[in-house]
């Protein structure tokens, strides 16, 4: 197998590692600006060629014969750039980091096979830290369209809301849906959620981001029936 | 049969790249049909500059930068792009842009008349002031430049390879391509034209002008140096000027 790679020092690492532990081992063409990633590949037995211009690419002709390119520069029209010309020659697998998600439109336009979502890695996991009652998509294998939906619960744990009443409204879509406490154990799904107790949704995207919507709508039914709870006991004046 | 004149003259117009860029993913409508027109343009981008949260439905191949707010790197990443040797730079917010104005500095281009050609500033009062007490005194000292009256240009037209070789910056890299092409190749290669309109600077831009004009000018002087225009001891007289002023 032949794999071409551009890449920067940002990535250089984590890809020429996963591509020498390959067997048996593929010959690895490596192009980058950097003389960082020239010192790495030439230490792991890659080829190496230095770009200062995406163009001077479509110079190589043996790039016809590559089965693979991957674009993992550190920017998505350099990526893109790089996509065209594995296009050009010929190469049937492109795989592309994406580091702005609305750039995945002109990505696949330029002929990118699969795409590496590096901005939801961060963001998702930023926003899993910071927001809470918050639902958080994260692209797990973007290539089969595998994601995961998750929800950390803090405000709206007073609701009483269980995972079985989500359960339930999926039962037809090929979704899994199950919750984990803070330590990682699984909650019993007849156990309303606690504080810190995590949500975690699981299945295709299509799918996954319907049932968060119809999710979402349980939490909101749930919400308004807390609050008349409240107001009666607040009009009646307590419990008694 | 009877063809319209504008027809004919594009037919006689070499097909370029068009790159227009738009803080906010709003284009002027007029604007936006002229670098639609495939008669002139091979190929069209819109690059969106500003801080983008949500995508732009548009019909035209967009294309979300990486680092907010540098409109500089819309060169850059532009000259990557195309896949002809004129490129064509615009604002797509302009409010000055004329169909006539494009065609003519297409064909200028074309005829070889030029390298570079600039054509209305795109500035406000701030970053307009910044600029001459920074930049624009640079340029008087070093006899170069001294067309660049504004320190931005809505509409920049060159041979796309000017822009691979010129070096970035945040927001005027035009400034740097033309102040390159005359110190290298001639300084009636680049004709900047003033047609007598001005397009404004996105009121939400207001406030950074000054980092904008630092940056410019600390560019500029890195390239003289790399060009070994200057030494290390007149770039230190250069940054002592801008930082004075």
């Amino acid at each position: 197998m032949k794999i071409f790679l551009a890449v920067n020092k940002k990535h250089a690492k984590q890809i020429v590692d996963v591509l020498i532990s390959l067997t048996p081992k593929p010959y690895i063409l490596v192009a980058s600006y950097d003389d960082e990633v020239e010192v790495l590949a030439k230490l792991q037995g890659c080829e190496f060629i230095k770009i200062k211009d995406i163009e001077k690419l479509y110079t190589i002709e043996k790039l016809e014969e590559f089965d693979i390119a991957i674009a993992g520069l550190d920017d998505d029209v350099l990526n893109i750039a790089v996509a065209r010309v594995a296009k050009s020659m010929g190469i049937p697998m492109v795989v592309a980091f994406m580091h702005n998600s609305m750039n995945r439109d002109e990505m696949l336009k330029e002929g990118v096979t699969y795409i590496i979502n590096i901005e939801n890695f961060i963001s998702s996991n930023l926003k899993f830290v910071l927001l809470p009652d918050t639902w958080i998509i994260i692209e797990l294998i973007p290539v089969i369209k595998l994601i995961i939906a998750i929800y950390r619960v803090v405000k709206r744990s007073v609701l009483g809301v269980n995972v079985k009443v989500f359960d339930e409204i999926i039962e037809n879509e090929k979704i899994k849906v199950f919750a984990i406490d803070g330590v990682g154990n699984f909650v019993n799904e007849n156990k309303p959620l606690e504080r810190d107790n995590i949500i975690i949704a699981i299945g295709t995207e299509d799918k996954i981001l319907k049932a968060v919507a119809e999710f979402e709508k349980i939490f909101r039914k749930y919400e308004q029936l807390y609050t008349l709870k409240y107001t009666d006991i607040q009009r009646f004046g307590g419990y008694g | 049969m009877l063809v319209p004149f504008r027809r004919l003259l594009h037919k006689a117009i070499p097909k370029s790249t068009a790159i227009g860029y738009t803080l906010s993913g709003k284009f002027s409508k007029h604007v936006k049909d002229i670098v639609s027109d495939r008669d002139i343009f091979y190929d069209t981008y819109a690059m969106i500059y500003g801080f983008s949260r949500s995508r732009t439905y548009t019909a035209l191949r967009t294309i979300y930068l990486n680092v907010p707010y540098g409109r500089g790197y819309v060169y850059l990443y532009g000259a990557t792009l195309t896949q002809t040797p004129i490129t064509l730079f615009l604002n797509l917010d302009s409010k000055c842009i004329r169909r006539n104005i494009i065609e003519n500095a297409i064909e200028l281009m074309s005829e070889g008349a030029c390298s570079l050609y600039l054509a209305i500033p795109f500035t406000n009062d701030s970053f307009s002031q910044l600029y001459r007490n920074r930049i624009y005194r640079l340029f008087k000292n070093l006899g170069v430049g001294l067309e660049l009256l504004h320190p931005s240009y809505t509409l920049v037209v060159g041979k796309s390879r000017v822009f691979k070789d010129s070096p970035s910056t945040i927001w005027s890299t035009e400034i740097l391509a033309a102040t390159l092409i005359e110190l290298t190749v001639g300084r009636n290669r680049v004709k900047v034209e003033d047609i007598g309109c001005v397009d404004v600077i996105p009121s939400a831009m207001q406030g950074v002008e000054s980092i904008y004009a630092e940056r410019l000018a600390i560019d500029f002087i890195n390239m003289l140096i790399s060009r070994k225009i200057i030494d290390e001891e007149q770039a230190k007289e250069y940054l002592e000027m801008v930082k004075s002023s």
